[in-house]
């Protein structure tokens, strides 16, 4: 093949390529990606494998709506990112906290690989994004294309069409079935249906970006340096789940999940009290089944005392976590890559009053 | 008196606020403030008016004391002599009517059509002078290879110590446009009989006349030389020496040389017990072949680099060694610490804001938008 090509260049009869400039391209070349300094820079800051090229970091860089080439864009590589952040998140919670209800696990995973979680760890990382995508522009910036001033992006998510009845249902409460069954990992539907040519916002890139690293991390050097990407840079996030519970009666929860769980009746007891005729009283309360404390609470009345170690004792068994724990990503590999598998604890779920 | 300048008089707010009535709708206020201040100043002058006449006949006025002094209307001896037609004095003020014939003549230029543009290519080229160019004592294009430099060093040698041995002016020389790399590489180089310079060896007569003719624009007879030299006692210096040199037995000591160690500088050496002529012949042969060098490179050397040549080698090697970068950029490639790392990025000329804006990709919207509003563009 290659010696016609070398003898019409010896013959002088070489086809004269047009050069194009680099405005025109909509992203910029994989051979610039070599004399990138914030490429570069940014490889080198991630502590990202030899094995990951740069020309695949730069193509992470590129959201789909600066350059529709899918071999070119990252919408690929990010969908691959995203099912291995959802996995590993998902397995991360479920092994270690068993008994945590589904809204509040949505929310645990929105908190670790959320799109504002990771439009804050593209901030964190250093990455800038680019003013306008170009061929021009240094490939080490994040691209896409903008969208444009008084846009309203608020109602992007889900409800926005109507059913086919006619009927919108924007405005309905979405059942926590509907969001398990057709909801994405974190419980929410449709939600990334923006028109990726009418321009997107720098969280949407941002988050496509790190989804598409995680998932150029896993093709480029395999799931155990996917791993250890993903646990230096999202587990080591700190996240506190007591806060994300967010309790109506649970009061009520409480004894129906010691009727459930075969527990005495809960009874409030109280502990400790100070000021009872004072402008400012503080009551503690003690939430107790039988002789065992289940969970305890102060408060400046009785009730609110009462209803704060309901919640706590309702907390304390949700968040329950076991020992020793074993994902079922850390089984996987064949022979001694994996670790030995240990069934995890399965809940019978939470209480629905 | 002088008048001292001043900005602006009480005077000028009542003669702002009748309005000047010459003064063109062009002009700002500051001019039309000074224009009235000068009418104004005319009509209350005190000074003399500025006399009519030549400077000339007011002297002569003023020797004589009186206005029709002899002489006047430029007699000189008698006879009339030519006179420049004499020129009106303009004893009106500057500002007083001269906007007048500006409002009548100037034309305000709409566009830059019939303007004279000042900057570009074409009014460089318009402005080149047009004289011939002066003919380059080097070459623009100086030698990098080493290859290069050491055979323009043996020519140098071969070429200034063959003259010396023939006794021929070095003007004589001739533009370096003949290779005689091959002949000059045959020639060996030895030690003289007395030790103090160097004579080349020849293999054969033939190389011998072959590389003079090479060399030299036009061998001058030994005789000529010699009557020149008698006739005309205010020969210079070197040409003396030369002739000296000539009648100096032509063999040397039998001790082969290479190039690379054949003394330049050997005045210095040996300047004790040696007349002040033969140093100062000796310090021209040098320089002789340090003009040569520079000729045939293109490489300048400075002084002190050249009273550190010894030998030719030394020569050598101060040609080799690369000038000193004048850029920044340059200056951190030579050292390979920086040029190795990935995440830095050299940039031979200033990065500016327009560089910067291109890097982010803003510069194509600034341009396209500064196109939609027809204005022009910078950067193209």
């Amino acid at each position: 093949m290659g010696e016609p090509i070398a003898a019409a260049a010896a013959a002088g009869h070489t086809t004269a390529i047009p050069r194009i400039p680099r405005e025109a391209l909509p992203s910029p070349p994989l051979s610039a990606a070599r004399s990138s300094a914030k490429l570069s820079a940014l490889h080198a800051r991630l502590s990202l494998p030899s094995r990951l090229p740069l020309e695949t970091l730069a193509r992470t860089l590129i959201h789909p709506s600066a350059d529709p080439n899918p071999d070119l864009n990252n919408a690929s590589l990010a969908l691959l990112g995203q099912d291995l952040l959802g996995y590993y998140t998902a397995e991360h919670l479920l092994a270690h906290y068993p008994r945590l209800p589904q809204t509040v696990l949505y929310a645990a995973q929105y908190a670790y690989v959320g799109g504002k979680t990771l439009a804050a760890v593209t901030r964190e990382w250093g990455v800038e994004a680019a003013a306008e995508p170009g061929g021009e522009v240094d490939p080490g910036l994040l691209q896409f294309k903008r969208v444009k001033p008084g846009t309203d992006i608020s109602g992007s998510s889900a409800g926005k069409t109507k059913g086919p009845d006619g009927v919108d249902r924007s405005e309905w409460r979405l059942g926590m079935g509907m969001r398990n069954v057709s909801g994405d990992e974190f419980g929410d539907i449709n939600a990334s249906s923006q028109d990726a040519a009418a321009g997107v916002t720098l969280e949407d890139a941002s988050k496509t970006f790190v989804r598409a690293l995680v998932g150029a991390v896993y093709l480029h050097c395999g799931q155990l340096s996917t791993k250890r990407f993903y646990a230096s840079h999202f587990l080591s996030r700190q996240l506190d789940l007591s806060t994300l519970f967010a309790f109506r009666t649970p009061t009520r929860d409480l004894s129906r999940l010691c009727a459930r769980e075969g527990f005495e009746a809960p009874v409030a007891r109280l502990l400790s009290e100070t000021g009872r005729l004072s402008r400012h009283p503080v009551f503690v309360v003690g939430v107790y089944s039988g002789p065992d404390k289940l969970g305890e609470g102060a408060g400046a009345s009785l009730d609110e005392a009462r209803t704060r170690a309901a919640a706590a004792a309702l907390k304390s068994w949700y968040l329950y976590s076991p020992e020793e724990v074993t994902v079922p990503s850390e089984a996987e590999g064949k022979g001694d890559q994996g670790k030995r598998w240990v069934p995890c604890m399965v809940d019978c779920g939470e209480v629905i009053a | 008196m002088r008048r001292l300048p001043r900005l602006q008089q009480s005077i000028d707010l009542l003669l702002e606020s009748t309005g000047y009535p010459h003064a063109p709708s062009t002009m700002c206020r500051t001019c039309r403030l000074r224009a009235a201040s000068q009418a104004r100043r005319a009509a209350f002058s005190t000074s003399a008016p500025r006399y009519k006449g030549s400077l000339t006949d007011r002297l002569r006025n003023r020797l004589f004391k009186k206005e029709d002094a002899p002489g006047t209307g430029n007699l000189a001896y008698g006879v009339a002599q030519p006179q420049a037609p004499e020129v009106e004095v303009d004893d009106s003020v500057p500002g007083e009517e001269a906007p007048r014939e500006y409002a009548n003549q100037y034309e305000p230029a709409s566009t830059w059509d019939n303007l004279e543009w000042v900057g570009g290519k074409k009014s460089k080229r318009d402005r080149t002078d047009t004289r011939e160019e002066v003919q380059w004592f080097m070459p623009r294009t100086k030698a990098t290879k080493p290859n290069d430099i050491a055979a323009a060093v043996r020519r140098a040698l071969v070429e200034v110590l063959s003259l010396q041995e023939a006794g021929v002016h070095f003007e004589a020389l001739r533009l370096p446009t003949v290779s005689i790399d091959d002949l000059a590489a045959e020639v060996q180089y030895q030690f003289s009989t007395n030790g103090h310079d160097v004579r080349l060896k020849y293999p054969s007569n033939e190389v011998k006349s072959e590389l003079l003719g090479s060399v030299i624009l036009s061998i001058p007879n030994a005789a000529e030389v010699a009557g020149s030299e008698s006739s005309d006692a205010a020969a210079s210096l070197e040409f003396q020496s030369t002739s000296a040199v000539v009648h100096e037995p032509a063999s040397g000591s039998g001790k082969t040389l290479p190039w690379k160690e054949v003394p330049l500088n050997s005045a210095n050496k040996f300047a004790v017990g040696l007349q002040s002529d033969n140093v100062m012949y000796m310090r021209l042969i040098l320089w002789q072949i340090i003009k040569r060098v520079m000729q045939l490179t293109g490489i300048r050397l400075a002084d002190p680099k050249i009273q550190r040549c010894d030998t030719a080698g030394k020569l050598f090697h101060e040609l080799l060694q690369r000038p000193k970068p004048t850029k920044l950029a340059d200056a951190l490639k030579i050292d390979n610490e920086l040029t190795t790392l990935n995440n830095v990025t050299f940039s031979s000329r200033r990065v500016g804001p327009i560089d910067k804006e291109r890097q982010v990709g803003r510069w194509k919207v600034i341009e396209r938008e500064l196109e939609n509003r027809g204005l022009p563009v910078t950067m193209s």
